[in-house]
C-alpha cells in the first residue's frame, strides 16, 4: 500500500541543510570571483543563485512525484546519458577536456548526470533481482552498467567524477547483500588493475597523482595549486582573515578557487570554524541519507538512498582531501558549494529523491 | 522484519565509515588551522612565495656537417615583481633608466600596461647588454623587486639563406595557449611557426622548470619549496648542406625562384631555397617583429616557401609525362616522328611551336632535345588526357609529396571529370594540347618536380623527400620508396631524351652541360599570363649512376634553358667539387 504526498511528512531539516551549505557556498564564491569593475548582477554568485533556483523546483517538482515510478525512467535516462556521453567526446575542448555538451545555450555536463543515472538503474536491477537467484550473464549487469559511464568520463578526461562511481557500485552491492568477502576480492583485483587504468590517463592527471605523493615534484604546475591552497587553508586558522578579506583568495594566488578548490576560500576566510560548520552540515544530509535507507522496507527506496549518500560523501570528502592535500587532485566539486549549474541541479535532484523517498515510505 | 534490521545495519556501517572520513578530515583540519595556523599565515601574509622560472634551452638544429642553423643565446632581461616594487617603482625605474640610456617614461608606461599574475615578472626592458645586466644586478638592494632574468633568445645563423627552411618561432596565441596548457605550455612559450621549427616543435622545444622559493621580507632567499628541473629540448641534425644552401641562395640573389637539390639514394635534402627571403633573425626579439610586418605586406610574398608551397605551370618539363603516357599507350616506339611546321591545327585553333619556323620532322629524342611543342601536342593528342592524368599522378603531381615541411601544397593535375563538375564544359582536344605541353590548367611545385626527375633518373622508384637526418642520434629518415608501375624500357626512352637536352648540340638545356659529369635534365619555360615567362630546369646527374637530383625555377625568370640551365650548371659544378658527384 502506499501513501499518497503528505507534506506533513516533508523533511524541513533535510531541506535546510543543502539550503545552508549553498549559502556558504554562495559567499564563496562572490569572494572568490569578485572584481572591482563587475557589477553584483554580472558576478558568478548571482548565476549560481540562477541554478540554485531551478535546483528547488526541480525538489518541490519531484517530490510530487512517488519515486517508485523513477523506475520507469531508470533505463531511458541511463541510455540518453550514454549517448550523452559519447556524443561530448565529439564537441570541441574546453579547458583541455570534452566536458561540456552545449544545449540550448547551457553548456551542461553529461557526466553529473550520469552519477544519477547510474545509481537509478542499479537500484532498479538490486530491487529486481536477490543476490542469490541472480546467475549467469545477468550477475554482470551491475558491472558494465558503471564500466560503460565510467570509461567514457575517463576519456573525456574527467577523473574525479569518473572514479566517484566506483564506491556508489561498492555501497550498493554491500546494501543488496553481496558477500564482503567478495567485495575485499573486488577491491583487490581493482588494486591489481590500477597500473592498467594509469596508462589510459592523460599526461597531466598522471602528473597530478604523481604530484599528489610528492607537490615539490612539480611546484610550477600540478603542486602549485596544492601548496597554495594547503596555504591558504592553514593560514585561515580557528576564526579565519574574514570575509573578502582572504589575501591567497583576493590576490589570484590560488587557481580553480571559484569551482574545485572553492574549500580553500572558505578555510582561509571563515577559518576552523565555518569549516567544520560546514562538515557538520554535510554529515547530518548523509547520515539522514543512510537512515532513510535503512528505514525504506522496498528495496528500490532503500538502493536509491543508498546510492545518493554515497555520492554526496564521496564528492564532498574527496574534494575536501584533495583541497587540504591529503588526496590526489582529481577534478571534483564540492557539492552545492563549488561554482557549476549541472552539479549544483543533479544534487538538488538527488536531495529531492531523499526527500522523496522519506514522505512516501511505508509507516508499518 | 528481519531483512529490514539487516539493512539498517547495514547502512549504518556505511555512514560510520563516512563519519571516519569526516573526523579524519576535521583533524586535518585542526592540525593545519590551528596548530600550523602562524606558520602558513606568514607564508600567505607577507607574500614570501615566488616563482621562479628556469627557461629549458631549445633544441639547436644542424647541417649535414654539423654547422649551426639554429641555435639559442643568454639573454639579459630587466623584470620587476610589481607588488615588491610598489612604492619604490617610479624611483627604481628612474636609476634602471640611466643604467640602460633609456627614456624614464617610456619604460613606466611599458610596466604599467602589463598586468601579471601575482608571482609573475613584468619585463622592463629586453635583450639588455651583459655589462648593464650587471650593474643592475650589483644594485638590486636599492632597487626592490627589481631582477635580472635571462632568457634564451633564438639566432639562426644561416638568416635568410635558410629562412624558409629553418623557420623561425612565434609567441602563442590566446587560443593555443588553451589547447596547449595540458602539455605544459605556458603563455609565455614561444611556438615554432614555419620550417623545421614547426614541423619538429615537438622534439625541439625543452620543458621549463622552475623554483619556487620562500624568501625574508626584504627579499632575499630563505629557502626553496620546489624545484622542477628543466628539460632541454632535442637537437636536430638535417640532410641539408648549409654551404649549399647559402650558395644557391647567393645565385639566386634578388630573383624570385625555389631551387631544391636532392640525394636520389635516400631522399634526403641537400639544399631547400626559396626567394626572396626574409631575416628569420628578426622573428626572435620584439624590436625585430615590429620590421616584420613590412615582409608580410611585401613585395613577392618573401614569407612564402616557394619550393613546397608555390604553386605554377610546369611548361615543358612536363613533356616527361606526355612522353611517358605515350609509350605506356604503345602510341610511340620513341623513333615515331612528326613533323613540326611552327604550328599545329587543333580543334580549328591554331597551336604555335616556339620556333616559328619549325622543327622539321623530330622523333622524341629530337623533340626534347628542342623541347618541340609541335610534337608534343601530336604525343598528347595520340596518348590521350586520361592516359596523361595517370601518368602525372604516377611520378607524383597531383599530390603532396609528404616532405616534413609545413604548409605543403598539392598542386593540381586537370582531368575530364574535373572539367566537367568544375567548369560545366566537355574537355576538347586544345586541353589535351595545352596539358601535353605543361599549360593549361596544369599547377606544380618545384618538389613535385624534383620527385619527377627522381623517377625518372631511378627509372621508376621515386624517393620520399626529407629534410631532417635524426634527432639527436636517433635517425629518423623514411626511406620508404614505391615502385611506379612504367617500364624501366619507358624510362629509359625518356633519359635518352633527357640526355640529349643537355648533351646535344642543338639541346635547349646545354648551358647545363659540365666537361667532367654527365647531366642529364630538361628546361621549361612555361607562359604565366602577360608576364615574363616562368624558367624550369630539371635534371639529375650522374647520368649512368644518378646521385643528385636537382630542380631550378625562376618566376618570371625568362627562358628556363637560358636562366634556369646556366644556375643548374653552376650548381652541378658545385656539387662536382664539394664530392657529391
Amino acid at each position: 500500500m502506499r501513501k499518497r504526498l503528505n507534506f506533513r511528512h516533508f523533511d524541513r531539516v533535510l531541506f535546510l541543510m543543502p539550503v545552508l551549505i549553498f549559502l556558504i557556498g554562495i559567499f564563496s564564491i562572490y569572494s572568490a570571483s569578485f572584481k572591482s569593475s563587475q557589477s553584483f548582477d554580472e558576478t558568478l554568485a548571482v548565476r549560481q543563485i540562477l541554478w540554485m533556483g531551478i535546483g528547488v523546483l526541480l525538489v518541490f517538482l519531484i517530490v510530487r512525484v512517488d519515486y517508485f515510478r523513477l523506475q520507469d525512467f531508470a533505463w531511458p535516462v541511463y541510455i540518453v546519458t550514454v549517448i550523452m556521453l559519447v556524443a561530448v567526446l565529439f564537441m570541441p575542448t574546453r579547458l583541455g577536456a570534452h566536458r561540456w555538451i552545449l544545449v540550448g545555450g547551457f553548456n551542461i555536463q553529461p557526466s553529473e548526470l550520469a552519477k544519477l543515472a547510474v545509481i537509478l538503474v542499479l537500484s532498479r536491477f538490486f530491487m529486481n533481482y536477490r543476490p542469490e537467484a541472480v546467475s549467469g550473464a545477468k550477475r554482470w549487469v551491475p558491472f558494465v552498467v558503471v564500466a560503460v559511464p565510467f570509461f567514457l568520463i575517463l576519456k573525456e578526461p574527467d577523473l574525479g567524477t569518473g572514479l566517484t562511481l566506483i564506491p556508489i557500485l561498492f555501497a550498493m552491492l554491500y546494501l543488496w547483500g553481496f558477500r564482503t568477502k567478495h567485495l575485499i576480492m573486488l577491491l583487490v583485483l581493482g588494486a591489481a588493475a590500477a597500473p592498467f587504468l594509469f596508462s589510459f590517463l592523460k599526461e597531466y592527471q598522471k602528473a597530478r597523482l604523481l604530484v599528489f605523493l610528492n607537490p615539490n615534484m612539480d611546484p610550477l604546475g600540478a603542486g602549485y595549486t596544492i601548496i597554495q591552497s594547503k596555504i591558504a587553508i592553514g593560514s585561515g586558522g580557528l576564526l579565519g582573515k574574514g570575509f573578502m578579506e582572504g589575501t591567497q583568495n583576493q590576490l589570484n594566488f590560488l587557481p580553480e578557487r571559484h569551482t574545485d578548490f572553492i574549500f580553500a576560500v572558505i578555510g582561509e576566510e571563515g577559518g576552523f570554524v565555518v569549516s567544520i560548520l560546514l562538515f557538520a552540515l554535510f554529515w547530518v544530509i548523509i547520515k539522514k541519507g543512510y537512515v532513510i535507507s535503512g528505514q525504506t522496507p522496498d528495496k528500490f527506496g532503500s538502493q536509491l538512498a543508498c546510492g545518493i549518500s554515497t555520492m554526496l560523501a564521496v564528492q564532498s570528502l574527496v574534494n575536501l582531501g584533495m583541497t587540504m592535500g591529503f588526496l590526489p587532485v582529481v577534478g571534483m566539486p564540492l557539492p552545492l558549494v563549488s561554482y557549476g549549474g549541472s552539479s549544483v541541479i543533479i544534487t538538488m535532484l538527488a536531495i529531492g529523491i531523499l526527500l522523496n523517498i522519506k514522505m512516501r515510505r511505508p509507516l508499518f | 522484519m528481519a531483512l529490514a534490521v539487516s539493512e539498517s545495519m547495514k547502512t549504518q556501517r556505511l555512514s560510520i565509515l563516512v563519519l571516519v572520513g569526516f573526523v579524519l578530515i576535521t583533524l586535518n583540519l585542526f592540525r593545519m588551522q590551528v596548530l600550523k595556523g602562524a606558520y602558513y599565515r606568514s607564508l600567505s601574509e607577507k607574500n614570501r612565495i615566488r616563482v621562479i622560472y628556469l627557461e629549458a634551452p631549445r633544441g639547436r638544429i644542424f647541417d649535414r656537417h654539423g654547422a649551426l642553423l639554429a641555435t639559442s643565446r643568454l639573454s639579459f632581461n630587466c623584470s620587476v615583481f610589481p607588488r615588491e616594487a610598489k612604492k619604490r617603482m617610479d624611483q627604481s625605474l628612474n636609476v634602471i633608466a640611466a643604467i640602460l640610456g633609456a627614456d624614464a617614461e617610456d619604460l613606466k608606461r611599458s610596466v604599467s600596461k602589463k598586468k601579471p599574475g601575482v608571482f609573475n615578472t613584468v619585463v622592463v626592458a629586453e635583450d639588455i647588454s651583459q655589462s648593464q645586466a650587471l650593474e643592475i644586478e650589483e644594485r638590486t638592494d636599492s632597487l626592490p623587486g627589481f631582477m635580472i632574468e635571462t632568457r634564451p633568445v633564438r639566432e639562426y645563423p644561416q638568416a635568410a639563406a635558410a629562412a624558409h627552411l629553418v623557420g623561425y618561432l612565434g609567441p602563442m596565441t590566446e587560443e593555443e595557449t588553451e589547447d596547449l596548457d595540458a602539455y605544459g605550455y605556458r603563455q609565455s612559450d614561444w611556438l615554432g611557426r614555419e620550417g623545421i621549427e614547426k614541423s619538429y616543435e615537438g622534439y625541439l622545444r625543452g620543458f621549463s622548470g622552475g623554483l619556487q622559493i620562500e624568501i625574508d621580507n626584504r627579499g632575499k632567499f630563505l629557502r626553496a619549496l620546489g624545484v622542477k628541473e628543466p628539460k632541454e629540448g632535442k637537437d636536430i641534425h638535417l640532410t641539408v648542406d648549409a654551404k649549399l644552401q647559402s650558395y644557391v641562395q647567393e645565385l639566386l640573389g634578388p630573383q624570385r625562384g625555389a631551387v631544391v637539390v636532392m640525394r636520389i639514394k635516400d631522399g634526403g635534402i641537400l639544399s631547400l631555397n626559396s626567394a626572396p627571403s626574409f631575416d628569420s633573425n628578426l622573428f626572435s626579439s620584439k624590436k625585430g617583429r615590429k620590421e616584420v610586418g613590412k615582409y608580410l605586406r611585401g613585395e613577392g610574398s618573401p614569407m612564402v616557401n616557394r619550393s613546397v608551397r608555390g604553386q605554377y605551370p610546369a611548361g615543358s618539363i612536363f613533356k616527361i609525362v606526355t612522353a611517358l603516357a605515350a609509350l605506356g599507350r604503345g602510341r610511340t616506339s620513341g623513333a615515331t616522328s612528326f613533323d613540326c611546321a611552327g604550328f599545329a591545327r587543333i580543334g580549328g585553333t591554331l597551336f604555335h611551336c616556339w620556333k616559328e619556323a619549325g622543327h622539321g620532322p623530330q622523333n622524341l629524342s629530337e623533340a626534347f632535345a628542342h623541347s618541340c611543342n609541335v610534337y608534343f601536342y601530336n604525343l598528347g593528342l595520340a596518348a590521350g588526357a586520361d592516359a596523361i592524368f595517370q601518368k602525372a599522378a604516377a611520378v607524383g603531381f597531383h599530390r603532396l609529396t609528404g616532405i616534413d615541411l609545413p604548409g605543403e601544397k598539392p598542386g593540381f593535375v586537370p582531368s575530364r571529370d574535373w572539367k566537367r563538375g568544375a567548369k560545366h564544359e566537355g574537355w576538347f582536344d586544345g586541353d589535351t594540347a595545352n596539358l601535353a605541353i605543361g599549360q593549361g590548367y596544369l599547377q606544380v611545385t618545384p618538389i613535385q618536380a624534383v620527385m619527377m626527375i627522381t623517377t625518372a633518373a631511378t627509372e621508376g622508384r621515386p624517393v620520399k623527400p626529407h629534410v631532417i637526418d635524426r634527432i639527436e642520434a636517433v635517425k629518423a629518415a623514411d626511406k620508404s620508396t614505391n615502385f611506379t608501375d612504367i617500364p624501366a624500357v619507358h624510362w629509359r626512352t625518356v633519359k635518352q631524351g633527357l640526355h640529349e637536352v643537355v648533351n646535344s648540340e642543338t639541346g635547349t638545356g646545354r648551358l647545363a652541360r659540365l666537361p667532367d659529369v654527365r647531366v642529364a635534365g630538361k628546361t621549361g619555360t612555361a607562359e604565366s599570363g602577360r608576364e615574363k615567362t616562368h624558367a624550369w630546369f630539371v635534371g639529375f646527374a650522374p647520368e649512368e649512376e644518378p646521385k643528385i637530383a636537382m630542380v631550378v625555377f625562376l618566376e618570371h625568370g625568362g627562358r628556363g634553358g637560358v636562366t634556369a640551365a646556366t644556375l643548374a650548371g653552376q650548381l652541378f659544378k658545385w656539387l662536382k667539387t664539394a664530392d657529391y658527384l
